[in-house]
């Protein structure tokens, strides 16, 4: 008797054990598989609005980029809201690797070049890295013709650099923060300014939908601008994507489309209305097969 | 004799278990979008599975990360807008061989029989029924079977701007090479 119930036990543990053993193997496959835990899309676009965005564009991917800065909203319907003015930023970036975006891009404003290289050091990934940072290092010169035909502008004075440091996370599916160090360098200035300038980018995105994202760009200029003129730029706008096309509609007080430009030429105030429209709108393809 | 017994049954339970199951750490699971605009092709060479002989039972499990698309925004597309990988991070499918045949892994053969079960994607889960083969050759057993998974049965919804560019049923190909489980893994 007392046999037969252990018999039944024994049995009963082994079922129990084999069929515990059919469950958990693919579990026990799964905890040996290494997921990429890189956390992508922190923001649509490899710009915030108008500074760099933590992302990259990805290998073999050319962004085509066109930029539209209208005229202030404030000048009423006679010029549909600024939209009779225009400038604008024609561009080309190009994903060396995961990791490496070089890009370049005309402006028509100050008939102005700009070249940039990006560098992701660091990616955020999932449990393990919190941030991911990126460096950009670029430069810009303008081509106009010296309005003073005794005092022709020399290569040199065209010219300007920047140099940043961009430490940005996404904290979860909708939201995510920027910070981003900016050193801006002119070689021509007024004589008030100063040639080296310090400012703070901070850029952050808040999804409203699977497309559709709200985000604010904004650059806190730390020194060197004549500050009674000068003002520090802030975007708002919205992103919305569309497959390959994204679209980054917002109201900015600066009309830059270039480090140098819109971190040290901002004039325009928001507290006095003044702001203007403009958009962004990339278009994404692939040079790989 | 108790212990011989115990001892007997499970030799026996451990080589039993040891010659029904079969399993794949790299199963190659690819899918196709075909539209007059544009095809879409995705592949994983990671997927998971196992076929229990015993019972019929046949599972996959495919982390979607692992995707590998021919361009990295629409990798990126997939992952973020479509499937909502970290919100979901894998697919499954549990199902059982519909009368099993007996299955002789020594001797070269083809076997073929329908598949049924549950696929879980995008935290929806939907009912799914296919033909699959095992081959049998040489000693190695592989896989394979073809099926269509319609995207609004898990919820995975296509705007307007892009419905002519991908389509509404997903056509997989699942081909797998299945080694015998080896005891006490």
């Amino acid at each position: 008797m007392m046999q037969k119930i252990y018999t039944t036990i024994g049995l009963m543990i082994l079922f129990t054990c084999s069929v515990i053993a059919q469950d958990n193997l693919l579990k026990e496959l799964e905890k040996d598989q290494k997921a990429n835990n890189k956390v992508t899309g922190a923001f649509k676009s490899s710009r915030v609005i108008n500074g760099h965005s933590m992302e990259m564009l990805g290998a073999g991917m050319l962004d085509f980029r066109i930029l539209h800065r209208f005229g202030p909203v404030k000048q009423g319907i006679g010029d549909l809201f600024g939209l009779d003015q225009a400038s604008m930023r024609m561009g080309f970036d190009f994903g060396l690797s995961n990791d490496l975006t070089i890009g370049f891009g005309r402006t028509t404003f100050k008939k102005e070049y700009d070249a940039f290289i990006k560098y992701r050091l660091i990616h955020q990934e999932q449990a393990s890295t919190p941030v991911s940072l990126v460096a950009v290092a670029g430069t810009s010169i303008f081509t106009y013709k010296s309005p003073d035909p005794l005092k022709p502008l020399t290569f040199n004075d065209r010219t300007g650099y920047y140099a940043q440091l961009i430490i940005g996370r996404k904290f979860n599916e909708a939201f995510s923060l920027q910070l981003s160090p900016t050193l801006v360098y002119r070689n021509m200035i007024d004589p008030a300014d100063k040639k080296t300038i310090y400012a703070l980018g901070i850029g952050a995105r808040h999804k409203i939908s699977k497309r559709v994202a709200l985000v604010v760009d904004y650059s806190l200029v730390a020194n060197g601008l004549p500050m009674s003129v000068g003002t520090n730029p802030l975007s708002i706008g919205v992103d919305i994507e569309t497959g390959g096309h994204v679209f980054q509609l917002h109201f900015s007080n600066s009309t830059g489309m270039n480090e140098r430009s819109f971190i040290t030429e901002t004039t325009n105030s928001w507290s006095k209305g003044e702001f203007q429209f403009g958009f962004n709108l990339s278009r994404i393809f692939s040079l790989k097969k | 004799m108790k212990k011989i017994v115990i001892a007997i049954l499970l030799m026996l339970a451990i080589q039993s278990q040891a010659q029904e199951r079969l399993l794949c750490r790299n199963a190659s699971v690819k899918f196709f979008s075909k539209m007059p605009l544009e095809n879409i092709e995705a592949v994983n060479n990671q997927g998971l599975s196992v076929i229990d002989l015993k019972t019929g039972n046949i599972e996959f499990s495919v982390l979607l990360k692992g995707f590998i698309f021919p361009n990295a925004i629409m990798q990126e597309h997939f992952n973020e807008n479509y499937v909502e990988s970290s919100k979901y991070p894998r697919a499954y499918f549990k199902g059982s061989i519909q009368s099993v045949p007996t299955i002789d892994l020594t001797k070269n053969a083809n076997y073929q029989f329908n598949v049924k079960g549950t696929m879980q994607l995008h935290g929806k889960t939907a009912e799914m029924a296919t033909v699959a083969q095992l081959q049998v050759k040489d000693g190695i057993i592989s896989g394979d079977s073809n099926f269509d998974l319609l995207l609004e049965d898990y919820a995975i919804q296509i705007p307007k701007l892009v419905k002519d560019k991908i389509a509404k049923s997903i056509h997989i190909n699942v081909k797998a090479i299945y080694q015998i489980q080896k005891p006490n893994l």
